[in-house]
């Protein structure tokens, strides 16, 4: 997770607001990359997650003007919430996604039999977290790698804490029960 | 005190399996309810297997190279656009403003502070404007001289108010997203789902508000 000061924060959002391209172009090298995780692990296929990515960041330049900073959000905080309700939305709109299509990056250096674990699990996780609630899944996504607070969760997906908390909870019991399913049949 | 196996399970999912990380009150009453529960260990042992999976899921690709620059592009494409608009688009956007400008009374009234519900309420009313006077940018319309007529507005009475509408409903949308996280979508089902008739009373108050209609004519000039 990236994150600015409260400060740089606001220098940074100011001068994108006077359209400062410069400022424009670190913010995108700051944040595209933690939003692109974002949207790949919510199930997107690389060219999707870098369309919503495309589409978030541009809104930040589009409305920059009217930051307020009187609210106290952090740009992550902000930039994080849109990538997700994007995501969200789109993924109430349509059943999403061939992951299994999503290209491995290729190693050729590593062994055949490590790929092939690394294959399985990727296409285990994948399979469990496409079970998952929507909001569990962002929930979990956000806590675990992008490494947000509970209070800031509750921020991005506009709940409580309480809630981040039970969401979190059900995802991990829901997924260990799944692993645990998973290693009976095998 | 003690701890529950249900809290225990719930402090699993939040703080994870490295008990040192759980707030410092509970680590001791974690161990002594973990040392003494069989079935307890188990979970435990499942919580482990599902964090170390978790936390060796984590393969995502690099980004194409050209993302930057494709975002880049696109953002300076908007700027060059929103200045070098033709004529007539120009004259368009800059009734916009003006209208943006002189409606800055109305958001005042209408937004006390953003909050989702005033948000709400605010995008309704937009809706409900854009929605009986059928903004066109040809204004000259059947929809707007009916319009004018059933209230006895003037012409351009009624043009001030499509343009106004027209820009409150951007300038809310814009809100709503900004400020509160909408998304587009989102801000249009919440403009769909408030369009309630209730509303013409607010849009019949407008149009009543002759004094309302008179600055907005002075400040668009």
């Amino acid at each position: 997770m990236v994150k600015l000061s409260a400060q740089d924060d606001q220098k940074l959002i100011q001068s994108i607001a006077q359209g400062d391209q410069a400022a424009f172009s670190q913010l995108i090298a700051l944040y595209s990359k933690p939003l692109f995780a974002l949207g790949y692990r919510m199930g997107y296929e690389q060219n999707q997650a870098e369309d919503l990515v495309q589409e978030t960041l541009i809104k930040l330049w589009k409305h920059a003007e009217k930051w307020d900073e009187t609210k106290g959000a952090a740009i992550s905080t902000w930039l994080y919430r849109v990538m997700t309700n994007a995501c969200l939305d789109d993924k109430r709109k349509k059943r999403m996604l061939a992951l299994d299509n999503i290209a491995e990056p290729e190693d050729k250096q590593a062994d055949a039999i490590q790929k092939l674990q690394q294959k399985e699990l990727k296409q285990q996780m994948d399979q469990l977290l496409e079970k998952l609630p929507e909001r569990q899944r962002a929930a979990l996504i956000l806590f675990h790698y992008e490494g947000f607070k509970q209070s800031e969760i509750a921020d991005i997906l506009e709940t409580s804490v309480k809630s981040v908390e039970s969401l979190l909870i059900r995802a991990k019991k829901q997924l260990r029960a799944a692993l645990e399913r998973k290693s009976h049949i095998l | 005190m003690t701890m529950t196996p249900k809290q225990f399970e719930s402090y699993m999912a939040i703080y994870g399996t490295d008990i040192a990380l759980w707030p410092s009150n509970e680590q001791e009453l974690a161990k002594e309810l973990l040392a003494t529960s069989p079935q307890l260990r188990s979970l435990y042992q499942s919580q482990q297997t599902l964090d170390h999976t978790l936390a060796d899921y984590n393969d995502v690709p690099p980004l194409t190279t050209d993302l930057h620059d494709k975002i880049m592009a696109q953002a300076v494409s908007l700027s060059n656009s929103a200045q070098t608009d033709s004529p007539i688009r120009h004259n368009n956007s800059q009734q916009n403003k003006e209208s943006k400008a002189a409606i800055g009374k109305w958001l005042a009234f209408l937004l006390p502070s953003p909050q989702a519900g005033m948000i709400a309420a605010s995008l309704a009313l937009a809706a409900l404007l854009s929605h009986h006077l059928l903004f066109s940018n040809q204004s000259t319309n059947e929809d707007s001289i009916q319009l004018a007529a059933n209230n006895e507005l003037t012409m351009q009475q009624v043009i001030i108010l499509e343009d106004a509408s027209a820009a409150l409903e951007d300038e809310l949308l814009e809100l709503a997203q900004m400020n509160d996280g909408f998304s587009y979508d989102e801000a249009l089902i919440i403009l769909a789902q408030n369009s309630e008739p209730d509303l013409d009373i607010l849009l019949e108050e407008m149009l009543e508000d002759e004094e309302m209609l008179e600055a907005l004519e002075n400040d668009i000039g």
